[in-house]
């Protein structure tokens, strides 16, 4: 390795980690992007990745793979396949998806375990055959990976509290009244990670009572009916509800559905939740949703090829990177950092990064 | 018993040299066959005479390679069941052909429903209240007992069953009704019944055709026996006068064809 | 000469003994005691959601002010309903014949892709409709043309159809959640489903308005009676002169059409097509359809038993949801209920064919 490329190496490490020291956005690989341009000049073909995410059949996660390919293509990697299973809730199908990506032997695989425990055998059978694991969106239990690109989903969680305690204080005066939430699946790491950070934002805020069962609502991994019927029911039953929350995009979808059906007062009850699509952002402007938690897929696409890429030209990497964890409201929907972030595929020249 | 009626001239049904072919194997090599109004015909055959294959002819299932078929004295083809029905011919096959989740009156009248008048008729809803009041009529008229006659047909017995079936021939077939073992499947008594019932039928004036196995069924109900043996008709004989052993002789060939000697 | 050994008597039997007709006038009256027997336990358990949902203080006297029986909550149950209910009016016509159509689900997620895309191309509402009614009505016939002509099992045809139609929902508009425009004829469409007539759910009284046509179709007419011919025994019904082909090929797009009927519903009270919508709704259209009492051996069953079956998974879930149970309990229950109808309809079939 040349002089210039060992320090070229070294100023992209550097810049990885203190992005990550920073934790928020990744800036810096412009030196990397050199190296692997230089490699590419002298014939080599580029590392080969495999991203494995839950599911293909979300917007979500076609971000992912879209900031995926934009690294693809700023480092030369050769995407052997974009893959999920053909829902969130088939930890088989993943699993089978893993197995079939290790035995094609790439230098690189991001992925994003559906659940936390499920995965762990395969990934660990990943990295010791000497894979590049990059792990993003959810956790697993295993640490037998490089790198794991995520939204800090405890901080997200209590972002969520804190943006639904707000939104109730500025309707009725005061941060109090009956509040419900429900989970999209139960054993999920993100999933949990995001109630977890709601309940400890609740506690902050004694005269919220929280109704329903112990542990929340659950839809029980049903995409479509379920986040509706139960959202419906619990308006039935709580008609003097305040505040709901919904941690991931199916269950906040159910619920916009029953605002809608049972024309739901918003100045009397607010709506927070996870993740956005066109339909969110319509109800952010029309004050029907009250706060959405936007995470960054595209960075943990980009990043997780990044990091990918670091690993397998022999560098550290940091273990954990926090990819941002934003709460949009109806105040601040239209602004540029927030649009960026709502529909990153839209905006040409997609900022990396948040400050 | 109604008296042989040879004397009467004109057959109501008529085939002569009746001859089929299966690809190499010869079912009817040449066969005759006539039956007259009124009177019960047994058509009896060792296995591979040739009595399902005539009979699928009789009844336009299948058609014949040479030979000719005469209704009342004037030349008929029947290129299909329908045909055949529509000459009056019912048949009624060994699995009876009945729906057996549905009751008596609507597997009376399957497929030939009656429809309501208009304006209800437009939307082909069927009258259910008369085809129960004609299928009870009919049914009382042949003296087929049953309990009800919204019975569902799996709840009949055997014997009930084949009777239903029987009165559904003769309800649409005046003229010829063709039953294909009708006892086949029955005990004693279920048999008894249906025995009966075929006589009531012939006693109406409709002419019966049947093929059996059953050597004393046959004695007891038929007024003529047609024998086939190997593709061709081998004997006439009368239950008054000829004895079983002379019918089994015939069958299997002991004695001598007494027809069908010439082509 | 006959065999007289035996008395012959008219009916060519012994009278029957006491026990074996009460016993068989109870077999063939099965059907009549499933279906009053799933009444029954539909009105006992809407009785125990009422009494278990009364507010704080209440008792029998007042059960009219329960949350189960309130206005909203039976809207909802109502709107709830509609979708699965349409789909199982169309399972019901094909269990009839002893067949089973697995691609309804498929077909749901299908029609609402597919009319998604032409709203966003600016089709017409009634441009809509007529085309993805058109399209499901092919596709039933292909269904039944390759189980009647072909002599392909409905279980396999309807099978591979699921599949086809799945992946054709992942391809088309690749695997991105579709949202409806908030102005102009989707929205109008959306805004109609949505809506209600005194109040009564408009969604619900599509289903009320087809579930009478079908079930009068199937009573009273002529080719409704030719669908249990054929379900009970196929070659008699053919030799009887009915038109078996013709037959098949009715019931197997009558499935289809329904199918994307209800895909149309869920469309407009979603708003949105997502490609995985529709999973598994074949499953709980022929679990409606068993419950109701349609037999899988076929010429059994009716439609107002499987709108009761429906109705009835439809409270259940309500109910628990509104007592704050878990919802897994649902499934138990449902599966319990469904084994026993199920093992009642084998006892009459080996009855039946004993007698």
């Amino acid at each position: 390795m040349t002089i210039k490329r060992r320090e070229l190496l070294q100023r992209a490490a550097i810049g990885a980690g203190a992005a990550a020291a920073a934790g928020t956005g990744l800036t810096s690989f412009g030196p990397m992007q050199e190296v692997m341009a230089a490699r590419a000049a002298a014939g080599f073909g580029g590392f080969k990745m495999i991203c494995i995410v839950k599911t293909v059949n979300s917007s979500y996660w076609q971000i992912v793979f879209a900031g995926a390919k934009k690294a693809v293509a700023d480092f030369g990697v050769q995407a052997l396949g974009y893959q999920g299973a053909d829902s969130e809730a088939n930890v088989a199908g993943q699993i089978a998806l893993l197995e079939n990506a290790i035995v094609k032997k790439p230098d690189i695989i991001v992925f994003a375990p559906t659940v936390k425990d499920a995965l762990d055998a395969t990934i660990t059978k990943a990295y010791n055959a000497g894979i590049k694991v990059i792990l993003v969106d959810s956790a697993a239990s295993t640490t037998n990976y490089q790198a794991f690109l995520s939204t800090d989903n405890h901080a997200g969680g209590v972002a969520c509290g804190d943006a639904l305690a707000a939104a109730i204080k500025a309707k009725t005066g005061s941060a109090s009244g009956q509040v419900a939430w429900v989970s999209f699946l139960a054993g999920v790491g993100s999933l949990g990670q995001r109630d977890q950070g709601f309940l400890d934002a609740m506690k902050k805020y004694p005269n919220i009572q929280l109704v329903g069962p112990k542990g929340g609502y659950n839809a029980n991994g049903d995409q479509t009916v379920k986040p509706v019927s139960i959202a419906n029911d619990v308006l039935t039953k709580y008609p003097n509800l305040v505040g709901y929350f919904a941690d991931n995009l199916y269950t906040l979808q159910g619920a916009e559905t029953a605002w809608r059906e049972k024309h739901v007062d918003s100045k009397k009850v607010s709506l927070v939740g996870f993740d956005s699509t066109q339909e969110e952002v319509n109800n952010l402007k029309a004050g029907t949703l009250d706060g959405n938690l936007l995470q960054d897929p595209y960075q943990m696409g980009y990043g997780g090829v990044a990091y990918g890429v670091l690993s397998a030209l022999g560098l550290n990497t940091p273990t954990f990177l926090n990819t941002g964890a934003v709460v949009a409201t109806p105040a601040n929907v239209n602004t540029p950092a927030i649009q960026g972030l709502l529909l990153p595929t839209g905006k040409p020249g997609r900022q990396l990064g948040l400050k | 018993m109604a008296s042989p009626l040879a004397e009467q001239s004109t057959p109501l049904l008529e085939a002569r040299n009746i001859a089929k072919r299966y690809g190499s194997v010869t079912a009817l090599e040449s066969a005759d066959f006539e039956v007259f109004p009124g009177e019960i015909v047994a058509l009896i055959g060792d296995n591979g005479a040739g009595k399902s294959t005539l009979v699928k002819i009789l009844s336009g299932a299948q058609k014949q390679d040479s030979g000719t078929m005469k209704l009342r004295g004037r030349e008929v083809h029947f290129s299909s069941p329908r045909d055949a029905r529509a000459a009056g011919i019912e048949t009624v096959y060994q699995d009876l052909a009945l729906a057996p989740d549905l009751d008596v009156a609507s597997n009376l009248f399957l497929g030939r429903e009656i429809v309501m008048p208009p304006p209800l008729g437009w939307f082909d809803i069927y009258n259910q209240r008369a085809m129960r009041e004609q299928a009870a009529i009919h049914l009382k008229n042949l003296k087929v007992n049953l309990r009800s006659i919204r019975q569902t047909v799996d709840t009949l017995s055997g014997g009930q069953r084949q009777s239903v079936a029987v009165a559904r021939a003769v309800f649409w077939g005046k003229d010829i009704v063709i039953l294909d073992e009708p006892t086949a499947a029955l005990g004693v008594a279920q048999s008894g019944m249906v025995l009966e019932l075929m006589k009531r039928v012939r006693d109406n004036g409709t002419a019966v055709i049947f093929i059996s196995h059953n050597m004393p069924h046959v004695f007891e109900v038929a007024d003529r026996m047609i024998v086939l043996r190997r593709g061709r008709r081998v004997g006439t004989l009368y239950p008054e006068k000829d004895g079983m052993d002379q019918a089994v002789s015939l069958m299997t060939g002991a004695v001598h064809a007494t027809e069908g000697l010439t082509l | 000469m006959a065999d007289s050994l035996v008395p012959i008597t008219p009916t060519g039997q012994d009278p029957p003994r006491r026990n074996e007709d009460l016993s068989a006038w109870l077999t063939a009256r099965i059907d009549l005691v499933l279906r009053l027997g799933l009444l029954g336990i539909l009105i006992v358990m809407a009785i125990y959601f009422a009494i278990q949902t009364l507010p704080s203080g209440g008792n029998l006297t007042s059960i009219r002010q329960s949350i189960f029986l309130s206005p909203g909550n039976l809207q909802d149950i109502g709107r709830q309903m509609a979708v699965a209910g349409v789909i199982a009016l169309g399972e019901t016509f094909v269990i009839i014949t002893a067949g089973i159509d697995l691609s309804v689900g498929s077909l749901v997620g299908f029609a609402g892709v597919i009319a998604a895309q032409e709203f966003s191309g600016g089709w017409s509402t009634a441009s809509v409709m007529a085309s993805v009614l058109l399209m499901s009505l092919a596709i039933g016939l292909v269904n039944g043309f390759l189980i009647d002509a072909a002599k392909i099992p409905p279980f396999i045809v309807t099978l591979c159809m699921l599949g086809v139609l799945r992946g054709l929902c992942y391809l088309i508009g690749s695997g991105q959640q579709q949202t409806l425009a908030s102005v102009g004829d989707p929205a109008n469409f959306s805004a109609w489903i949505e809506n209600s007539i005194f109040g009564i759910p408009n969604i619900f009284l599509v289903l009320v308005v087809l579930g009478v046509a079908a079930a009068v179709f199937l009573r009273f007419t002529k080719r409704g009676r030719y669908i249990y011919a054929v379900g009970s025994n196929r070659e008699s019904a053919r030799l009887s002169g009915i038109n078996v082909r013709a037959t098949i090929l009715t019931v197997y797009a009558m499935s289809a059409v329904l199918a994307g009927v209800a895909g149309l519903l869920l469309l407009g009270r979603l708003t949105s097509a997502n490609p995985n919508n529709g999973t598994s709704y074949e499953l709980d259209a022929i679990a409606a359809a068993v419950l109701g009492g349609a037999s899988l051996f076929g010429a059994r069953g009716t439609i107002f038993g499987t709108f009761v079956g429906v109705v009835l998974v439809n409270t259940l879930s309500n109910g628990i949801d509104l007592m704050g149970l878990d919802a897994h309990l649902q499934q138990v229950v449902e599966g319990v209920l469904l084994v026993v109808i199920v093992w009642l309809d084998q006892w009459r079939k080996r009855r039946v064919s004993a007698g």
